[in-house]
């Protein structure tokens, strides 16, 4: 746009007046142009209804219903000595879970010879086993989180990230073989952090933890893998 | 002594920053219904968007240290709920094409919205024809149309304000706009023909 007010606006300037952020000189020319004020004229009857929408209200306690559910997640102080305790719980659990995504990565690299297992239950397995590991993942990934710098928190977790890497791996390759990229590009997201944590060094500073834990926050990582879980629990109901 | 429903979003800030959780509660009660709207906005539905606000605070408790007070905090915490809410988007493997059916009001789309609310019968047979052309050209908007669309349109963002949302240039953020409105306007232009 110049000074050019013979010059008809274009339909880029026109949303710029409609939507009050125009230059002097088109709303110069519009003050003098009848075709222009028409086509404005028509710009708004067409974006009007989208006025006509609005959100539906969340009712008068919705602020209470955010803070009650909020504060129970922001960063408390925690009873270390029961994450100490954890990974030994897990370890049979994991170790079985592996063979089983191993089996079905074994299963799906035989496509040309019949598996014996049906598509719908070779489907179940690895759904239920892709919701186990991301709710231990999200465990691990609120553990490392609210670590503190000085404490054993993140020593504790690696145990954990490292049997959790494996199974990963797995998952991953399983789920780009089923062309599931949406899953598969989330799954290396958090391998990424699960390496960092099972690969830390024992003289892990405090800024080394909070660049982990920044890096955790930046990718939002904790949310894409709730949101996926509870995809998948969604979707394995239907199968 | 001021109270600290007087705090300004600054000092509540400040406040939240030396660990104090109860001035973070104040900006929560402040700005979640406004986070909510944009949520809702972008995701469509209520269960998303409720998702989305628990998710946008959460972060920007953890991240308050970097909320300088250079932008207000609410361009700051849209920024957050812009981002929460792409994410969520973009972790869905079919979210888009999904719609629940009339008459559930958790799962409302745009469309049954609009149409819901129009009591005048002229309105209501122009909105109810365009609204029909509404919802399959907004699924045509990319993700930074619908947001930058979304800021401008309902929430009153300049261009600037949508750009320090977005994290983008201010002509990228012009451009999204545009774009948005261009898409917005071929699919409603054949209501207007039928009806004028």
């Amino acid at each position: 746009m110049g000074g050019d007010t013979l010059r008809h606006l274009t339909d880029e300037e026109l949303t710029l007046v409609y939507y009050r952020e125009s230059m002097p000189t088109a709303q110069e020319h519009l003050q003098g142009c009848f075709e222009c004020q028409t086509n404005l004229a028509r710009l708004a009857d067409l974006l009007r209804p989208v006025h006509l929408y609005s959100p539906p209200e969340p009712g008068p306690d919705f602020e209470e219903r955010v803070w009650s559910k909020l504060s129970l997640q922001l960063p408390k102080k925690r009873n270390w000595r029961l994450s100490l305790f954890r990974p030994f719980v897990l370890a049979p659990a994991l170790a079985g879970l592996l063979v089983l995504a191993l089996a079905i990565g074994l299963v799906m690299q035989r496509r040309d010879r019949p598996s014996g297992i049906s598509a719908r239950a070779q489907a179940r397995v690895l759904f239920n086993t892709l919701t186990d590991h991301l709710d231990r993942s999200q465990i691990l990934l609120a553990e490392v989180a609210n670590a503190r710098p000085g404490t054993d928190a993140l020593k504790a977790a690696q145990g954990t990230a490292r049997d959790l890497v494996d199974e990963n791996r797995l998952l991953r390759l399983a789920s780009n073989r089923t062309g599931d990229a949406t899953r598969g590009a989330l799954l290396e997201d958090l391998e990424r952090i699960l390496l960092s944590i099972a690969n830390a060094p024992s003289n892990f500073s405090p800024d080394d933890l909070s660049d982990l834990q920044r890096r955790i926050d930046d990718e939002g990582l904790r949310f894409k893998v709730r949101v996926t879980n509870d995809d998948l629990r969604t979707e394995e109901r239907t199968l | 002594m001021t109270s600290r429903m007087e705090w300004t979003d600054e000092a509540a800030a400040a406040e939240t920053r030396k660990g104090d959780q109860n001035a973070f509660r104040v900006l929560v009660d402040r700005h979640s219904r406004a986070v909510f709207r944009l949520a809702y906005r972008m995701t469509g539905n209520e269960s998303d968007a409720e998702d989305v606000v628990q998710e946008t605070f959460l972060r920007a408790y953890k991240q308050i240290k970097q909320f300088d007070g250079r932008s207000s905090f609410s361009t700051w915490v849209y920024r957050i709920c812009s981002n929460c809410a792409l994410d969520l988007i973009r972790a869905r493997k079919t979210r888009e094409k999904e719609r629940k059916p009339l008459g559930d009001d958790k799962g409302m789309s745009w469309i049954d919205q609009i149409t819901a609310r129009d009591p005048d019968p002229e309105r209501l047979t122009q909105s109810g024809q365009i609204a029909q052309l509404l919802e399959p050209a907004l699924q045509q908007l990319s993700e930074m149309e619908r947001v930058a669309f979304t800021l401008r349109h309902f929430e009153g963002c300049n261009v600037d304000e949508i750009a320090r949302t977005l994290g983008v240039q201010q002509n990228a953020a012009k451009h999204s706009v545009f774009r948005a409105v261009q898409k917005l306007r071929r699919a409603l232009e054949p209501a207007w023909g039928v009806t004028r």
